[in-house]
């Protein structure tokens, strides 16, 4: 094993222990993840279970707009409607609204009416029009206020209602001749699905894992990139390590490698957390009702790639947390940075990328799209190994630049003289500084 | 909105009363690996106005227990205390009033200068805007701070920022001084400068109450002397009184010779 | 170094400072401090200012993208429509590769395998091909195989096979094999449904008006019409999306001021400093919760402020269209009064992030309790996102829901002023609230002391938080795994809930508790505590009770039905599992329903839990604790409040009596009537007996029976004046 690396091995390890010894990150990387997800997803369910309840139970009011004309067909569907008998449905609001028959244009009538109605103190919840036009058939039209909730809901009980009574009428009348709709029916439409609950399950995971994996991974790594350069900055035990007679690129190596294992083990504990959740609590609901397994080979595969990005994540997020000088500092600014994986993953969930070479080699985008490609399944042979291999190359060329780039800057900073701002530090990362460019190893 | 009560007079210090006063205090930790700790176990302590008086002791003896329930910043246990005439418990806000606290952890706002900081306590303690910028000009010459008055406290050195520290805990200038460890962390020029500003203090028939573990500091500056050890005041007097009852000439000694009469007591 | 003695403005000159004046220095100091730091104002407020917008536009643009991709995209089908007669082939045909360029081609002898036998039953939710086995699905598996193949050698999306009727009188059937993992698949099956539905429908409606002359459903339809002005439709759009933005806008701003002023200022040691200042501790948390609720009330007024220009901008467009035409002042003044109903809100916002940034000992662990808080804050405003949530003064009682559909319905211009003032008074109530727990966290006790020392106070809770712990990994335990495992199998998965976990749960708590009370764990689980006379007394008093308080939760539960209505479709599924539960013999159903819970619930919440928390509280809190915790185990909503209540009445008897015995004859009695009622009383005759006046009477003895006497209590080391800070429980430990 070369030095370097040996080096960085023992860094890693050092701070790897330090790091699950301190009781926040514990919290962070399994308490939290671990509790956090089941009592939302538990809140919410209740919560949804709550509203749905209460407006299943909900009371909603009517009022029936009649022209004389139409007087005898209101009067049927009020009857229909059982507005005269029960009130489970709906309740009537006030007796019938009565619209002139001398009106030119009695549907924009109605709709005056019934504009004035819903702008009452306490306004029915919809209104049933009921006019002829010069002595033609009976039309209706519901009208509602679309910005208020029970209006709403009264309009879609309304036409629910009212397709009840037309297949009841249609059926009725149907029998009254002596034959039913099946006789009348033109066609019948069958899908048959052909690929099994495994295969669905793998599609379902490869269209909503791969934004899971970036979001969790930058997740992950957030607080130990921060703790692990900032913090320690702002602790003041860098310069202990940094004392130490080792390369800096082990120093900023072995923290990555600290880094990505914290940062690993956050990530899987998320997904783990959530997964349990939204499995286990909206499949209780029969919400689900797919059967969501995932298939262990396509898991096992997509683990390796899941790992480099994992590295690659807190490459990049440490290099830029190493710009700021307190946990604070780098706290906000990785919580900007982290739009920039975010933001890619979700253009990456766009149907229908693959893995082209010219896919594979951008950031983030590359990633997702190789865990879609892997999690949808199919045989080994057909999976795009050259892509693949590209992209996990690629990220790790990226996380090399991102430690070379931080390395670079801890030792501008060694010959400036430490502290500096943000801009200084951007500066010097970049070599603008001037200076010597003797790199001190 | 609760509002502080109209200031009282504060007692004017007379030379040679009580200015801190404990009466059998106890205080109780609990610490999630070690169980219960008792760190003061009945202390009893007299300070007089005029007086300089020093709490000696290793580390974990109980001497920032001490300071920090005299302060108001903790609440003993059991036991009672009172500092220039209220008591700690019961009358809080009066003995913060008349108390000036100072320890290694009561740290100044870094994005502050030395005047705003000076103002912000200054309004807390109420005093007059006149009144304050008065006292704050007449500190910044006694602290010799006039050439950094305009610079964030972030940007000073330790002896710096412990002037302003200082000048802060005398802002509204206490009949008693409660002064934690007050020359830890501070250079060799800083800590003449923080001696004869304890010393000043016995002048003008203030209190001054410190803890230290440098011996030196003690022998020269104290009137009298605590020992604390293990939560209990072990023996309290002038220095000669101290060389008298344990026979040893330096504090050192004096200090083993009750550590040794404490823990053959407690055997037996 | 000298002072002056004295000067003017010493103790004489000073004037009293008031709480109102110290509050407005602190908030004012805080503020000062906030903005000089210019990088973290930057980077925390302004940054997200900018970049919330784009994320907005952003995802909306993709999601454009994604569908024009979509539409953009062709399928291919093969199809074999031999089977229908030319007229209706025709009629489909026509409708068929209309949209957006589907390759369609019609290749009748390429499918042959698909076009007789017996025509496959439709799965639509993925049909597992071994799981499809049944008596007679050998011809259907040959054919599903060979659909299959030939996906793959045609290269298709799609399988078209029209087939003769199935039985007389029923119409031809149209097979669509396609695979459900496969988009351009499922595009295709789409596009394929909605024309032969759209076909059968025009075919029926026909037919219909040929043999009856006109369609009888002609009379219902009705045209549907929005009548809600531009500006009410446009203020609702945004209402939808500005509760949740507001949240985590105030989330985020609001944690920053408050790491800031609380967690931070701890780290760096100033807070000390500020707390020997004479004044009062809680006009310092007052003040640095102003700080906290500017900052987050600014972050907010940035941000709607930018919503606003972007929606008058036009920019908002994919929102909705009529967000440019809205009128400026109107929208303005709109979320103008959203944010009047949010700001108790806000201020709770504030003061909770307060609370935990007090708790924090460091930046760092403040940090962390802040994505648990956006979680929750996101989870509580997402409901005001649909237009259809009713506002209604209950819904207006529960935190940051209410306010978010108060705000839904400002935007819309449809606010009902009775649940809009429940919900501003509900969440000053609850900010209240927190502040005086900031007020009580910010004690300079638990600031002084290193991290692994904790207050006085907390650790005289010690062995209650173990019991809350341990009953909390209980109710985690059955409502994951024992739910997971009751999907799976209901009998056997309910006996490993509570064989398993809960009782499980209670003996390793009882051991652990043990240890730590100095008891046995059968002292822990309460089997050993209480007289004999005592503990028989209760029992009895407890079956005599149990059936009348079973009826009395009923009615409870009917009461409840009015405020809490219960969705048809949860109230069937837990009938159905109790009804699959009580459809047994006898027995099984009492070990099943009565017997097991009381047993295993029993020694978790009554047994090992309770006896932790007495130790360290008061009655109330005991009762209170261990009630919730049993009532949360139960996983719902609609169950707190029954469940709650009988906890209570249990967790009492467990007091009064000091053993379980009693607890578990109550607890194994209320279930019972439930079986009893179902299997040997199915006309309700002895459910009219337990309503009778008598019955109520004897179940008021029965439980003055086993409570009334007090023979032994569960031990407690709490002080009947708890506040005395003098009083020391455990100095007998003491060398």
């Amino acid at each position: 094993m070369p030095p370097l690396l040996r080096a960085a091995l023992r860094i890693a390890a050092k701070d790897l222990r330090s790091c699950l010894r301190d009781r926040q990150t514990i919290i962070y990387a399994v308490v939290l993840p671990l509790a956090m997800y089941p009592v939302m997803f538990w809140i919410m369910l209740q919560a949804q279970i709550l509203i749905e309840g209460k407006r299943s139970a909900q009371t909603l009011s009517i009022a029936v707009l009649v022209e004389q004309s139409a007087a005898e067909r209101a009067a049927e569907l009020t009857s229909d409607l059982g507005l005269d008998t029960d009130a489970t449905s709906f309740e009537a609001w006030a007796p019938l609204e009565v619209l002139g028959t001398s009106e030119p244009d009695l549907a924009a009538a109605a709709r005056e009416r019934a504009r004035t109605l819903l702008e009452l103190d306490s306004p029915p919840d919809v209104i049933l029009a009921v006019y002829s036009p010069a002595g033609e058939q009976p039309t209706l039209a519901i009208l509602y206020d679309g910005a208020r909730a029970r209006s709403t809901n009264a309009r879609e009980r309304l036409e629910q209602k009212l397709a009840e009574l037309a297949e009841v009428a249609r059926d009725d009348a149907l029998e009254s001749v002596g034959t039913d709709r099946n006789e009348l029916a033109g066609l019948e439409f069958r899908p048959v699905n052909l690929a099994t609950g495994k295969e669905v399950g793998a599609f379902i995971a490869s269209m909503l894992l791969p934004m899971m994996i970036v979001v969790m991974a930058v997740m992950g790594a957030f607080y130990p990139a921060v703790d692990l350069t900032a913090g320690e900055r702002e602790r003041g035990t860098e310069e202990t390590t940094l004392l130490l007679p080792v390369p800096r690129t082990a120093v900023q190596l072995g923290k990555l490698l600290a880094v990505t294992a914290i940062g690993g083990l956050a990530s899987s504990m998320n997904l783990l957390g959530m997964g349990v959740a939204a499995g286990h609590l909206l499949g209780m609901t029969g919400a689900g009702g797919l059967d969501f397994q995932l298939d262990p080979l396509a898991l096992l595969l997509v683990a390796p790639l899941v790992l480099i990005f994992v590295l690659f994540t807190s490459a990049i997020l440490t290099a830029i947390a190493s710009f700021a000088e307190t946990f604070k500092q780098g706290q906000s600014l990785l919580g900007s940075a982290q739009l920039l994986f975010i933001f890619p993953a979700m253009a990456s969930s766009l149907p229908g990328l693959t893995l082209t070479p010219g896919i594979a080699a951008i950031p983030v985008v590359g990633a997702a799209v190789g865990f879609r490609t892997i999690l949808r399944g199919g045989p080994l042979g057909e999976l795009p190994w050259g892509g693949l291999a590209l992209c996990a190359l690629a990220m790790v060329a990226y996380a090399t630049l991102a430690v070379l780039v931080s390395v670079r800057l801890l030792n501008q900073e060694l010959r400036t003289g430490g502290s500096t701002s943000v801009v200084a530090r951007l500066r010097a990362a970049v070599g603008l500084t001037g200076g010597g460019s003797r790199q001190i190893q | 909105m609760t509002s502080i009560d109209p200031q009282r007079p504060a007692a004017e210090p007379v030379k040679g009363e009580s200015a801190v006063r404990t009466e059998a205090l106890t205080k109780l930790y609990a610490d999630a690996k070690r169980g219960e700790v008792r760190a003061l176990d009945g202390l009893d302590l007299d300070c007089k106005y005029g007086e300089i008086y020093g709490l000696l002791g290793p580390n974990g003896a109980g001497k920032s227990t001490t300071l920090r329930i005299l302060a108001t910043m903790l609440a003993p246990t059991s036991g009672r205390a009172t500092v220039a005439g209220y008591d700690v418990a019961s009358d809080s806000l009066a003995v913060r009033r008349n108390v000036g606290f100072l320890s290694a952890s009561t740290g100044l706002y870094p994005r502050l200068d030395v005047r705003e900081t000076l103002e912000y306590f200054g309004r807390m303690h109420g005093l007059e805007e006149r009144a304050l910028a008065d006292r704050i000009d007449e500190l910044i010459e006694a602290f010799r701070m006039d050439s950094y008055v305009t610079r964030r406290c972030e940007h000073m050195s330790s002896g710096q920022k412990q002037r302003v520290s200082i000048a802060r805990a005398v802002l509204h200038d206490p009949t008693v001084l409660i002064l934690d460890e007050p020359t830890t962390g501070l250079d060799i020029l800083s800590t003449s400068d923080m001696i004869d500003f304890i010393a000043s203090r016995k002048d003008s028939g203030r209190c001054v109450l410190f803890s230290t573990h440098v011996l030196s500091e003690a022998e020269r500056l104290c009137d009298r002397i605590g020992i604390i050890h293990h939560g209990r005041l072990l023996g309290s007097g002038t220095l000669p009184e101290l060389r008298e009852r344990t026979g040893a000439e330096y504090l050192d000694g004096i200090f083993r010779a009750f550590v040794e009469v404490d823990e053959r007591a407690h055997i037996a | 170094m000298t002072t002056s003695s004295r000067p003017g403005a010493g103790g004489s000159g000073a004037r009293a400072s008031g709480g109102r004046s110290v509050v407005a220095l602190v908030a004012r100091g805080e503020l000062l401090r906030l903005l000089r730091d210019r990088k973290a104002v930057f980077f925390a407020l302004v940054l997200p200012l900018l970049l919330y917008p784009l994320l907005f536009l952003g995802s909306e643009k993709l999601g454009q993208a994604s569908e024009r991709r979509m539409e953009d995209q062709s399928v291919a089908i093969a199809a074999n429509l031999e089977a229908l007669d030319g007229d209706l082939r025709q009629q489909l045909l026509d409708r068929l590769p209309a949209p957006d360029g589907a390759t369609f081609s019609i290749a009748d002898e390429l499918l042959e395998g698909l076009t007789d036998g017996a025509a496959p039953e439709a799965g639509a939710v993925g049909e597992d091909a071994s799981n499809a086995g049944g008596d007679d699905h050998s011809g259907e598996d040959a054919q599903r195989e060979r659909a299959s193949e030939l996906l793959e050698e045609l290269a298709v999306d799609l399988l078209l096979v029209a087939r003769p009727s199935d039985s007389e009188g029923s119409p031809p059937v149209i097979v669509a094999w396609f695979r459900r993992n496969d988009e351009s698949g499922m595009r295709a099956s789409q596009l394929i449904g909605s024309a032969v539905s759209d076909l059968s429908t025009t075919l029926f409606e026909a037919r219909l008006v040929e043999l009856l002359g006109v369609d009888p459903a002609q009379s219902f339809a009705a045209t549907s019409e929005d009548v809600a002005s531009v500006a009410d439709s446009a203020g609702l759009a945004l209402g939808k999306l500005l509760p949740l933005i507001a949240v985590l806008v105030v989330l985020s701003g609001g944690a920053f001021a408050a790491l800031e002023a609380f967690a931070a200022e701890r780290e760096v040691g100033t807070l000390e400093t500020l707390l020997v200042q004479p004044v009062e501790r809680i006009d310092i948390a007052r003040g640095k919760l102003i700080a906290v609720l500017a900052t987050g009330l600014a972050a907010w007024i940035g941000n709607a402020a930018s919503l606003i220009a972007c929606a008058a901008g036009g920019l908002l467009a994919t929102i909705d269209e009529g967000l440019a035409d809205a009128p400026v002042a109107v929208l303005i003044g709109r979320v103008g009064l959203g944010t009047v109903i949010m700001l108790p809100t806000i201020a709770l916002i504030a003061s909770v992030l307060g609370m935990v940034s007090a708790r924090a000992r460091s930046y760092r662990e403040g940090q962390n309790y802040i994505l648990p808080l956006t979680l929750a804050g996101m989870a509580l405003a997402s409901p005001a996102a649909a237009a259809d949530v009713v506002f209604d003064p209950l819904l207006a009682l529960i935190p940051v829901l209410g306010p978010s559909l108060a705000m839904r319905d400002a935007l819309a211009g449809s606010l009902a002023p009775v649940p809009a003032l429940v919900a501003l008074a509900s969440s000053a109530v609850y900010a209240l609230l927190a502040l005086r727990g900031i007020a009580n966290t910010l004690d300079a006790e638990r600031l002084l002391q290193g991290a692994d020392v904790d207050a006085e106070a907390g650790a005289r809770r010690a062995h209650a938080r173990r019991a809350i712990l341990w009953g909390g990994v209980g109710v985690g335990a059955v409502l994951l795994i024992g739910s997971w495992l009751q999907s799976k199998d209901l009998v056997w998965g309910l006996v490993a809930t509570l064989w398993g976990l809960a009782l499980g749960i209670a003996l390793l708590a009882a051991r652990d508790l043990g240890k730590k009370l100095d008891l046995r764990p059968a002292a822990v689980l309460g089997l050993t505590g209480g007289s004999p006379v005592g503990v028989g007394l209760g029992v009895c008093g407890a079956l005599l009770a149990g059936p009348g308080l079973g009826q009395m939760a009923g009615k409870v539960l009917e009461l409840q039905e009015r405020v809490l209505p219960m969705p048809t479709v949860d109230a069937g599924a837990m009938e159905q599992v109790f009804a699959a539960l009580l459809d047994r013999p006898l027995i099984v159903a009492l070990f099943l329903v009565a017997i097991s819970p009381a047993i295993c619930e029993e020694l978790l919440f009554r047994g090992a839990v309770l006896t932790g928390l007495r130790r360290d509280l008061s009655v109330g809190k005991t009762l209170g604790w261990q009630a919730l915790l049993f009532a949360l185990a139960h996983g719902s909503v609609h169950r707190l409040v029954p469940t709650a209540s009988l906890g209570l009445i249990l967790g009492l008897l467990r007091l009064r009596t000091g053993s379980i015995l009693p607890c578990i004859a109550l607890h194994a009695s209320y279930n019972g009537v439930l079986v009893a009622a179902t299997q040997m009383d199915p006309e309700g005759r002895a459910a009219s007996l337990l309503q009778h006046p008598a019955w109520m009477l004897a179940t008021i003895a029965g439980l003055a029976l086993a409570l009334l006497p007090r023979q032994a209590a569960v031990e407690s080391t709490t002080p009947t004046t708890p506040t005395k800070p003098n009083a020391v429980p455990t100095a007998d430990r003491q060398p």
